[in-house]
């Protein structure tokens, strides 16, 4: 069950026992990464690199958490095997 | 500590401990550091870490809004100028009240170099049992860009402008991890993000050496959006600065130097400063001008690691 997030007093110190604070950083992204399967060899190199580390390993391959991943095209860049190509949103 | 699936290299042994932090993270896309935070915590793992930040890029995300927080650690912020003060405080608490704690003072470059720099190397003397990051954008980033002391020659800030009288910085930057490394506490190192499991050896090793005094690390992280690197190349700008010498990897214990990288042969400067806008104003003789540099200071590095034979036979003769 997701709880609500409130704010029940100001104070200087937070509350990590609560639900965290979190943005839609999904929502930032320009371009998205797609992965061609073929040419991944699940090295992991794109997860390792992910500054949002928002990749989720699906056991033969990783797939970005696209309600999280901010577009920033570091895992197509960094993989060896060019298997990631970043395509603009909205483009099918 | 491992959970790394059959396929994986070994590499992700090092980063098995749970990410503490909330996934939508407010660093710019591409930044770095956001790699850097979420890393150091899976390195170390949250159950013994304390981090104390400074205002700096990292600190919305260490502090939190009101009463919400980013991230599961026990996180403490404070002023610039007693960064390492406070570290002092909170780590010798710790230990006087029998907790083992890894206290960890992560800044910002401006913090490090400048602001902060009395307290970190009144530390560093001292001998405090805690590991100090400094997280090195090369400027104050998170308030406008401007040039700070580890700011290297010619680069374009917004108070180093170029034009018709200035062209960048024009004095050189501060090297301070060798600064510090020449304080002789028990380990210093340099460490980049495209060298992950450099990083995360030094991290562990800092850590543990940390019983015996300060552990000092200089985390290289170029700052996409201040220096006009397009997002998806902030690791190769990282990779490339070490591929040139830029910013060699090295470690030192005691004063001890150790090449924790070897480049085989060095890539031409040009390699790595095309990469990143702020140096797009660079002439041939401005950039020949940054070359020396490198040069010079890999050089007297070298020169500092070759130190260690000395000090071997040294010893030994005086053993004998
Ligand atoms: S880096 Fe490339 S080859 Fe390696 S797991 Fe990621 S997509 Fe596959
Ligand atoms: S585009 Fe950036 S944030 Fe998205 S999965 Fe790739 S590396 Fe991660």
């Amino acid at each position: 069950m997701i709880k609500k997030f409130q704010f029940r007093e100001e104070a200087g110190w937070s509350h990590a026992d609560e639900i965290l604070l979190c943005l839609d950083t999904g929502s930032w992204r320009v371009e998205r990464p797609v992965l061609n399967k073929e040419k991944c060899n699940y090295c992991g190199l794109c997860a390792l690199f992910c500054p949002t580390q928002c990749m989720v390993d699906r056991d033969d391959h990783f797939e970005p958490n696209l309600a999280f991943c901010k577009g920033c095209g570091i895992c197509a860049n960094e993989c060896p095997r060019k298997a990631f190509r970043m395509r603009k949103e909205g483009d099918a | 500590m491992t959970n790394r699936k059959g396929g994986l290299s070994k590499v992700f042994d090092y980063f098995c401990n749970e990410d503490p932090f909330a996934e939508g993270l407010s660093p710019c896309p591409g930044c770095p550091l956001e790699l850097a935070l979420r890393l150091l915590g899976k390195i170390l793992g949250s159950q013994d870490l304390v981090m104390t930040g400074t205002p700096s890029c990292s600190n919305p995300v260490m502090t939190g809004q009101n009463v919400g927080a980013w991230h599961r650690l026990t996180a403490y912020c404070t002023l610039m100028t007693g960064a390492a003060a406070n570290a002092t405080g909170l780590s010798r608490q710790y230990r006087r009240s029998g907790q083992d704690a890894t206290v960890v003072c992560f800044n910002g470059d401006g913090c490090a170099a400048d602001i902060g720099f009395q307290a970190l190397s009144g530390a560093a003397e001292r001998g405090e049992n805690f590991i100090y990051v400094c997280y090195d954008n090369e400027g104050y980033m998170n308030t406008g860009v401007q040039r700070s002391g580890t700011t290297p020659i010619g680069a374009k800030t917004a108070t180093t402008p170029v034009g018709p009288k200035q062209r960048g910085k024009s004095t050189r930057r501060k090297n301070l991890p060798l600064l510090m490394a020449m304080h002789r506490i028990p380990y210093a190192a340099t460490a980049t993000l495209s060298h992950l499991e450099d990083f995360a050896k030094k991290l562990l090793k800092a850590k543990e050496k940390k019983n015996e005094g300060l552990a000092y690390i200089h985390l290289f992280a170029p700052c996409p959006t201040g220096w006009g690197v397009p997002t998806h190349q902030a690791i190769e700008v990282c990779r490339n600065a070490v591929r040139t010498n830029y910013f060699p990897l090295w470690e030192a214990e005691k004063g001890i130097f150790t090449l924790t990288h070897q480049v085989k042969k060095p890539k031409p400067i040009m390699e790595y400063t095309r990469l990143i806008k702020k140096y797009n104003h660079l002439k041939e003789d401005e950039l020949e001008r940054i070359q020396e540099e490198v040069d010079y200071e890999y050089e007297f590095l070298r020169h500092l690691t070759e130190f260690r034979k000395c000090v071997a036979t040294k010893h030994q003769t005086a053993g004998e």
